[in-house]
């Protein structure tokens, strides 16, 4: 019996969705988009709507000082691909800019050299700054780095995935049902449906919808804010990472700035004064809890959660946004054999598999409480 | 203007002389270098506008009116910063505003005194306000002056905080009441009594008289709640120590919180909104009530709902000229609306700001233009001059400090403002900032909330409303049709955020200046944007979390990343990050650098001077040299030859070629 034609509008009205994936960051929506774009699937969002107002959980940004060039090489591919993609949505929705990459500890200062060698090797430009204002210790700035527009780009990410047709539910008004076979149901509006496949896109969905004992071993929450401050004098960089503070900075506007805070809430406000006030006092104009997740070996983690087929994508870092194209193939299995064996590499923890893909982590003692 | 122009007079009919003056104690204070003249019983803000100080500043063109929620900071050198609406008026002060100012022949001194002779007395504070409005209030880092412990903190001294204080004794328990004016009662008495209610006056002197319980309460009068950890609040208390007013700051540590911290009055959309001249309702009562403050004497009042109605039958009564009461409602049913038939009162309907500007720059007086408020029709009234215009708006339920606490919010369409959701462990909410709407409702909530924390039985708390057929409900926050062509900024909210609706609007870049503008937003500002349709009513609740509830300022105290121990391994261990990256069995050994240079610790070594893939690199710098020795320490995966093997590392772009010189053992472990 043929369905009214209102029915077709609705993809609720189908049965099922090969792919359910949770998160409420950018990468997550890419990634749903990406899932039914380029591979054709029939994917369920489900996470807080994308809004414009809320506080930056995410300061999505194409480069992370990563220490494994195989990383470096999937992630200059892979951003590539998704700052075109962002940039066909519309003007303004991704900009350029020149990071400054800061570390002041000899370990942090080890491996922020090494990313500079490795970096130089595959094309990107970065040079030294010496600027004892900003800190001392060795400070990169990174050329020509995508950083996603914060504002501009949710309506945009919004429109795109509802162009496409996948389906975006405010979690405040949905009722899910993971099961450890990696399956849900979804419940919306009175209406039941299922999905073949749970994906946990990010930090936020693996802290939300994730039991611990389903977590893999090498996660460990880390807690963490945003902010939002009114700072009297200008950033030295439009994006500066302080790694061994905890302290993201991005320049919102001739003012306005945005940080992500990682690490002990007890000394939050004091290692973000000491990296961005420059002598003046910030306003604060904005403030949230950010939970993230790092692992013990600093490498990302892509596989399946403990005891569970449930799909977990986590401590990807500052550019998990910038992955989103690697991980859609990955995960609708066309990725080509060297991204295929770097994702198998990240994996869950098995033996000493993972200390073969460690990556460069910050001290313990700064950021994360006793 | 005489120093007393802008009062009725003490015996003034509905008690709209100021209850809280004492008319035969006057006294002079300077403020800026003018010399003000009040009563004992005036705040510094009530004296300023009596003396007819109406304007906080500019912002770009627009003179801003001063306002009980838009005040500077005032200092008189000693004591720290004060707000002027909680900092009592005393004797001989000498206080001057905190803060950006300009103009200086409006202050002190011989060109004050000659502007003064010339063009009268300054109707202006003078500051000079950005996109950075006021500035902050340091009580906000400031240091804890005394600790409070005790059973219930009750924040808010109108009737459901009182009615929680009375609960509280009646229980022998411990409360602190906490209230920002001086004095208790809230807001009652603007609302007055319905049907068979005792009168506000009787409501509130039989709570007063009821705080005598078993426990104690502690009344903490001009004190302000600014922060809230759990149930230990942060209070900023104005005292008078040896004649001068002082900050305190105090720390109420109680075993369960009361939030009854009232509603909000919001501010009509319309452009030229916070022209002075123009007050919010509930304020212009306020002032009248408390201190007798009702500048000039003619008045125009615009409302949604009925109770302002109230308030101009009483000032008409107490001698002001009541223009008009123009009502954005289409067809109003109300008691109040038939008494001021009855007076013989111009009414209209349908009707509502359209916008407003000063007569003349720095003079007092305004001009209001009014149009259709009815389905975003646009179409003028001619345009009336008055003194004043008391601009009634919406209600918003006050829940910063529920924010604070880890409340939630949501934006409730019935009501069309940000309401609170769900509950906290040991904090609940009370009256208005409940939600509520009645006096009752009020009464019995701050009771069951009490109750409740004490696990006993509370009747329960009925908010019913009067009827639709006997009372027209109140309308939404009236909002004038959109002109980009008008004159005069519309802002959202009465307070600091300084935010216009043309910055709400999103830009040609599709960004709202609610999202890019980082300022504190105001309760008031988030309702404004969902009703122009700037922000989604989704979002309302989630950005009143992370905008409007925070505290304090952000400065460098001196942290420092921790000096971290170099091991004194004489061999040091590669980094975990380098693990399997050269193989499963890497060699360490030393380097020398054929140019006699130090390589730094990440510089690639290759095979050839040619390559400089990193997949393709056979070892890398993870260490210094020995002292006095050039090149460095490398971790090698496939080594071509032993010692002497002729090596090249990759400086910053650099080929260096270099020489493995020696070839080290890392310790076990």
């Amino acid at each position: 019996m043929p369905q009214p034609a209102r029915w077709f509008a609705d993809p609720m009205a189908d049965d099922s969705y090969d792919y359910l994936v949770l998160g409420s960051t950018p990468l997550a929506g890419l990634l749903a988009g990406l899932l039914a774009v380029e591979h054709k699937r029939r994917v369920c969002l489900v996470g807080e709507p994308f809004s414009p107002f809320r506080l930056q959980r995410s300061i999505d940004v194409s480069i992370a000082p990563v220490t494994r060039p195989e990383t470096l090489l999937l992630l200059k591919r892979a951003a590539a691909e998704t700052s075109k993609l962002v940039a066909s949505w519309g003007k303004g929705l991704i900009s350029r800019v020149d990071p400054l990459l800061v570390a002041e500890t000899p370990e942090s200062i080890a491996a922020l050299g090494h990313f500079r060698h490795l970096a130089i090797g595959l094309g990107y430009a970065v040079e030294p700054v010496a600027d004892r204002a900003v800190a001392e210790g060795l400070l990169l700035r990174v050329r020509d780095v995508q950083l996603f527009g914060h504002g501009r780009l949710e309506p945009a990410l919004e429109g795109w995935l509802s162009k496409h047709e996948v389906r975006h539910l405010d979690r405040a008004d949905t009722e899910l049902t993971l099961r450890k076979d990696g399956t849900a149901r979804i419940v919306h509006s009175g209406r039941s449906v299922e999905a073949a496949q749970v994906i946990l896109a990010g930090d936020d969905a693996v802290l939300e919808h994730l039991p611990e004992e389903a977590r893999d071993r090498s996660l460990e929450a880390v807690p963490g804010a945003a902010m939002l401050l009114d700072a009297a004098k200008p950033l030295p960089a439009p994006y500066v990472s302080f790694l061994d503070r905890g302290v993201v900075l991005v320049q919102d506007g001739k003012v306005s700035v945005s940080a992500l805070l990682t690490g002990d809430p007890a000394t939050a406000r004091a290692r973000l004064g000491s990296a961005a006030s420059r002598g003046d006092a910030l306003r604060l104009a904005g403030e949230t809890v950010v939970n993230n997740l790092r692992t013990s070996d600093g490498a990302p983690l892509v596989g399946p959660a403990r005891g569970h087929k449930a799909m977990v994508i986590a401590a990807l870092g500052p550019a998990a946004a910038f992955f989103a194209p690697a991980l859609a193939r990955y995960i609708a299995g066309t990725a080509p054999a060297d991204e295929a064996e770097w994702f198998a590499a990240r994996g869950p923890a098995r033996g000493n598999q993972r200390l073969l893909a460690a990556d460069y982590l910050p001290a313990d003692d700064l950021a994360v409480p006793a | 203007m005489s120093e007393h122009g802008n009062r009725l007079p003490g015996d003034a009919p509905h008690g709209l002389g100021g209850a809280e003056l004492d008319r035969k104690a006057p006294l002079q204070f300077r403020l800026n270098g003018r010399t003000i003249h009040g009563f004992a019983g005036d705040t510094v803000l009530s004296a300023a506008l009596a003396n007819g100080i109406q304007i906080a500043g500019r912002h770009g063109d627009e003179a801003l009116a001063l306002d009980e929620s838009f005040a500077p900071l005032v200092s008189s050198g000693k004591g720290g910063a004060l707000p002027m609406e909680r900092t009592p008026a005393l004797n001989g002060l000498n206080l001057v505003t905190i803060g950006t100012r300009r103009d200086p022949i409006a202050s002190g001194g011989l060109l004050g005194a000659l502007r003064h002779k010339l063009l009268g007395p300054a109707r202006t504070l003078n500051h000079r306000f950005g996109d950075t409005p006021l500035a902050s209030q340091p009580w906000h880092n400031g240091a804890v002056d005394e600790t409070i412990e005790t059973d219930f903190a009750i924040v808010g001294g109108g009737v459901a905080g009182l009615s929680a204080a009375a609960a509280a004794t009646a229980a022998g328990k411990r409360a602190v009441l906490i209230e920002r004016t001086q004095s208790l009662g809230g807001t009652i008495r603007y609302f007055g009594a319905v049907d068979a209610e005792a009168s506000p006056d009787t409501t509130i002197e039989r709570l007063v008289a009821s705080l005598d319980g078993k426990g104690q309460v502690t009344p903490l009068l001009r004190a302000e709640a600014f922060a809230i950890t759990g149930t230990q609040l942060k209070v900023h208390h104005v005292v008078v120590e040896a004649g001068r007013p002082v900050s305190r700051i105090v720390v109420v540590a109680a075993k369960y919180v009361i939030l009854a911290t009232g509603a909000l009055e919001r501010l009509p959309l319309f452009p030229g909104n916070r022209t002075p001249g123009i007050v919010g309702a509930l304020t212009a009562f306020q002032r009248a009530e408390r201190f007798g403050v009702w500048p000039g004497r003619r008045a125009l009042f615009t409302t949604p709902n009925s109770f302002a109605y109230r308030l101009a039958l009483h000032a008409a009564d107490a001698g002001v000229e009541v223009q008009r009461i123009v009502d954005s409602r289409l067809s109003t049913t109300s008691r109040f609306v038939d008494f001021a038939k009855a007076t013989g009162i111009t009414l209209a309907s349908a009707l509502a700001p359209s916008h407003a500007e000063p007569l003349e720059r720095n003079k007092p007086g305004l001009k209001v233009g009014f149009a259709v408020a009815i389905d975003e029709i646009a179409q003028d009234s001619s345009a009336i001059e008055t003194d004043q215009l008391v601009a009634a708006g919406a209600w918003q339920p006050e829940i910063l400090l529920w924010l604070r606490a880890g409340g939630a919010a949501a934006w409730d369409a019935a009501n069309g403002w940000l309401g609170p959701r769900g509950a906290l462990p040991a904090v609940a909410l009370a009256g208005s900032a409940a939600g509520l709407h009645t006096t009752a409702a009020a009464l019995s909530s701050g009771k069951a909330a009490v109750l409740g924390f004490l696990g006993k039985a509370a009747p329960p708390v009925v908010d019913d409303v009067i009827e639709e057929a006997f009372e027209t409900p109140d309308a939404r926050n009236p909002v004038a049709p959109f002109r980009p062509s008008a004159r005069g900024a519309t802002y959202l909210d009465r307070g600091q955020s300084l935010i216009t609706r043309r910055a709400a609007a999103a830009s040609k870049h599709g960004v709202s200046g609610l999202a890019t503008r980082a300022v504190q937003l105001g309760l008031g500002d988030i309702a404004a944007a969902v009703d122009i349709g700037a922000m989604a009513a989704r979002d309302a609740g989630s950005v009143a979390a992370e905008r409007c509830a925070l505290s304090g300022e952000i400065s460098d105290t001196g942290w420092r990343v921790p000096a971290r121990p170099v091991p004194e391994d004489e061999v040091p261990t590669p980094p975990a990050y380098l693990a399997g990256r050269f193989g499963d069995k890497p060699q360490i050994w030393t380097l020398t650098a054929a140019d006699a240079r130090s390589f730094e610790p990440g510089c690639l070594v290759f095979e050839n001077s040619e390559q400089r893939d990193p997949l393709k690199a056979i070892g890398v710098t993870y260490a210094p040299h020995r002292p006095g020795a050039n090149g460095g320490i490398v971790l090698m995966g496939k080594v071509p030859e032993a010692v002497g093997a002729e090596l090249y590392v990759r400086d910053a772009g650099t080929a260096v070629a270099a020489r493995l010189t020696e070839r080290l053992k890392a310790k076990a472990g």
